[in-house]
């Protein structure tokens, strides 16, 4: 299973804060989601996503095991 | 001379002693190379404090300094920078703060007020356009910032715009903060002890005048589509309902939180104190004037109170001092805000003070997490009560001075000044951040960590370099003289370049954006570190510069991230490059061929008399 955590706005925008997905093969990130172009669409600049604690993009390879988390970019106050 | 557009182009000075006060002109030279609050407020300490003076002595000068936008509608424009030479780091000192006064000052004519001297008995200062007068603080003095406001808005009417010290500034605790509007606070590095030194309770403005505009009809179409271009962004909604808050989750997650002392970055109970905890208590927003943003997110606390939260405040008096309740740490928060303490040095005191107390270090102290006690221990500090409450007035770097035992590696400051709420075991861009803030440690100037993490986080490269300077001088540079809000453009992602619009606008002088970031900004950043150095003279030398020992040696033990620790040895190579980039020398001192190409050749001839500059 991969693990999905999203953090703040872009749980808002998708609904969730966390969840789990049986990855048969390797996917696109952008693949775990509905409505993909939602995610390619949204400001890469400001938002961050991490496979593993490594940076990674809506088109980064997932495996199952992997953990994903996406925010958005917070300006630190 | 010619005449000023957006500046004012006045600066009140107020001597206390003597209780006089004149008006003194300046000139568009002056206005633009030194721009407004920070630039200005940096120029006149240089110039006129001498080496050596007393922080909390009547020769030490508070500044109040506003920008050529300051006043007028616009994304968040409200505010005022508060400088002086810091009581808490002997060095420079300043913050930024959003209010009405800011609005009002300027509407009195003047951009920026030299207050020296003090005065014979507790006064406030009153200024209604030309007519300046010290009253008595009769009635108000020992009141809460709170209730001294009040007060002063029954006397002087309700539109009026105040600063004031609570008991902490008269108190002259050393990280004692100037406090408007219940809740709006600057000037960490006890600035409000600067006022409180001076008898000064409060300064009142009003004012009735006309900011004088270029051209007011641009001005006011920017200032309009400026206000929809930040509504339009896509976080907008969920700004309005967190604020900064949303960052405690994202701390938490990211392994940045304060956490005991920041022993950790990460907070078993964060859930408990985050931004969607805050939206279950909230009663209301606040804001600066001009803002249609506002970040201040207002809570009932459990004792039935208004509390107006930040991350900030949240974080280090929550997690960082185990207390998992926001009601609890809402009331800690409004004490502060009252008392007028800087809420992210009380965290990291009382903090401190658990972990002195955990290590046998103080008798009788406090436990992690002790709500009932950290109540009585604020108390005690504000007004110095008890041999405890009055050490921990001094900040951690005196009280870890004082109880020794290796408490020096775990007091969280940088010159002096309390590190805020971000924990940098593993994010060695924002630890050379902390290190190299102008005023200690401090996250107003470069907050690169989500750049960090989107990048490389472990990295001790030249582009983490590169990205700390580069928001310094955005950040620290052209918001902090610019005196305008960097909200706006960090959190929404608003353009940098709506304000060299908007100073065309309202002044006719068109100062381009990298003449803002590369000259003045630069040109600000020397001066103050020229300051730093004249102060400390060949006793300066780089560990200055270094982020606490903690970060160094104590791994963290929980988390994604455990057994994050930075490492030394890269840090130097990090701050040997920093240098190098800013030009100044190993010792982190400006060569003397910077100063000269920054248009700051008397600053070099001054400053050579205290240390040997390099050419």
């Amino acid at each position: 299973m991969a693990k999905i955590k999203l953090i703040g706005y872009i749980a808002e925008i998708f609904g969730y804060r966390e969840k789990t997905v049986k990855i048969e093969k390797p996917i696109k990130l952008k693949e775990l989601f509905q409505f993909p172009h939602i995610l390619e669409n949204m400001n890469q600049k400001r938002m961050i996503i991490l496979v593993n604690g490594v940076p990674g993009t809506p088109d980064s390879t997932i495996k199952d095991k992997d953990e994903i988390t996406i925010m958005q970019i917070v300006g630190g106050g | 001379m010619i005449r000023l557009y957006g500046w004012n182009g006045k600066i009140l000075r107020v001597d206390l002693s003597k209780n006089k006060s004149t008006v003194q002109s300046y000139d568009s030279n002056f206005a633009a190379k030194y721009l407004g609050g920070r630039g200005f407020a940096v120029k006149i300490l240089w110039d006129e404090l001498a080496r050596g003076t007393n922080p909390l002595g009547p020769e030490n000068k508070l500044i109040i300094a506003a920008g050529p936008l300051t006043g007028l509608p616009g994304p968040s424009l409200g505010k005022l920078v508060i400088a002086a030479k810091s009581p808490l780091t002997e060095g420079y000192g300043d913050g930024n703060i959003g209010t009405l006064a800011a609005v009002q000052m300027r509407k009195a004519g003047i951009d920026t007020v030299v207050i020296e001297g003090k005065a014979e008995k507790p006064s406030y200062l009153y200024v209604e356009n030309e007519n300046v007068a010290l009253l008595s603080a009769d009635g108000i003095w020992g009141k809460t910032t709170f209730e001294a406001e009040e007060k002063l808005k029954e006397i002087h009417g309700k539109d009026v715009g105040v600063l004031v010290i609570g008991p902490g500034g008269e108190n002259m605790v050393k990280y004692a903060t100037v406090v408007s509007q219940e809740g709006r606070a600057g000037g960490r590095p006890g600035m409000g002890a600067v006022m409180g030194s001076k008898k000064l309770k409060a300064v009142v403005f009003k004012g009735t005048k006309d900011i004088p505009l270029a051209d007011a009809e641009n001005y006011k179409k920017l200032v309009n589509d400026a206000y929809n271009d930040i509504k339009s962004r896509d976080y907008y909604n969920f700004w309005i309902r967190q604020g900064t808050m949303a960052t405690i989750e994202w701390a938490n997650e990211n392994g940045v939180l304060p956490t005991y002392n920041f022993r950790e970055g990460v907070f078993e109970l964060h859930r408990l104190i985050d931004g969607y905890a805050l939206e279950a208590m909230k009663v209301k927003r606040r804001g600066c004037p001009y803002c249609n943003m506002s970040c201040g997110n207002v809570v009932l606390d459990c004792e039935g109170k208004e509390s107006e939260l930040d991350y900030e405040n949240v974080a280090m008096l929550g997690s960082n001092i185990g207390l998992g309740h926001l009601g609890k740490v809402s009331v800690l928060n409004r004490m502060a805000d009252e008392l007028g303490l800087d809420t992210i040095s009380l965290g990291s005191v009382i903090g401190f003070a658990m972990e002195a107390t955990e290590k046998g270090l103080i008798k009788d102290g406090i436990e992690w997490g002790d709500f009932e006690r950290a109540k009585t221990l604020v108390q005690d500090i504000a007004y110095r009560r008890g041999e405890l409450g009055n050490l921990l007035a001094e900040g951690v770097m005196r009280v870890s001075q004082k109880l020794g035992n290796g408490s020096q590696n775990w007091a969280m400051h940088v010159k002096g000044l309390e590190v805020s709420a971000y924990d940098c075991h593993m994010v060695p861009g924002m630890a050379l951040a902390f290190a190299t803030s102008s005023i200690g440690a401090h996250h107003k100037e470069a907050w690169v960590i989500a750049w960090e993490i989107k990048t490389d986080r472990t990295g001790y490269t030249e582009a983490k370099v590169d990205k700390v300077i580069e928001f310094q001088r955005i950040r620290g540079g052209m918001f902090e003289s610019l005196v305008a809000c960097r909200l706006p453009w960090i959190e929404l992602g608003f353009e940098l370049e709506w304000y060299p619009r908007l100073l065309k606008a309202a002044s006719g002088i068109e100062i381009p954006l990298e003449d803002m970031l590369y000259k003045l900004a630069d040109r600000i950043y020397a001066l103050i570190r020229a300051f730093w150095v004249r102060e400390y003279g060949q006793e300066w030398n780089r560990t200055m510069d270094y982020p606490p020992t903690r970060w160094f040696k104590e791994p963290t033990t929980k988390g994604p991230y455990k057994g994050a620790v930075l490492d030394k040895t890269k840090f130097d190579t990090l701050l040997d490059m920093y240098y190098a980039k800013r030009g100044w020398d190993k010792r982190g001192i400006p060569t003397r061929t910077t100063l000269e190409k920054l248009g700051l050749t008397d600053v070099a001839e001054q400053l050579s008399k205290y240390v040997t500059l390099t050419p």
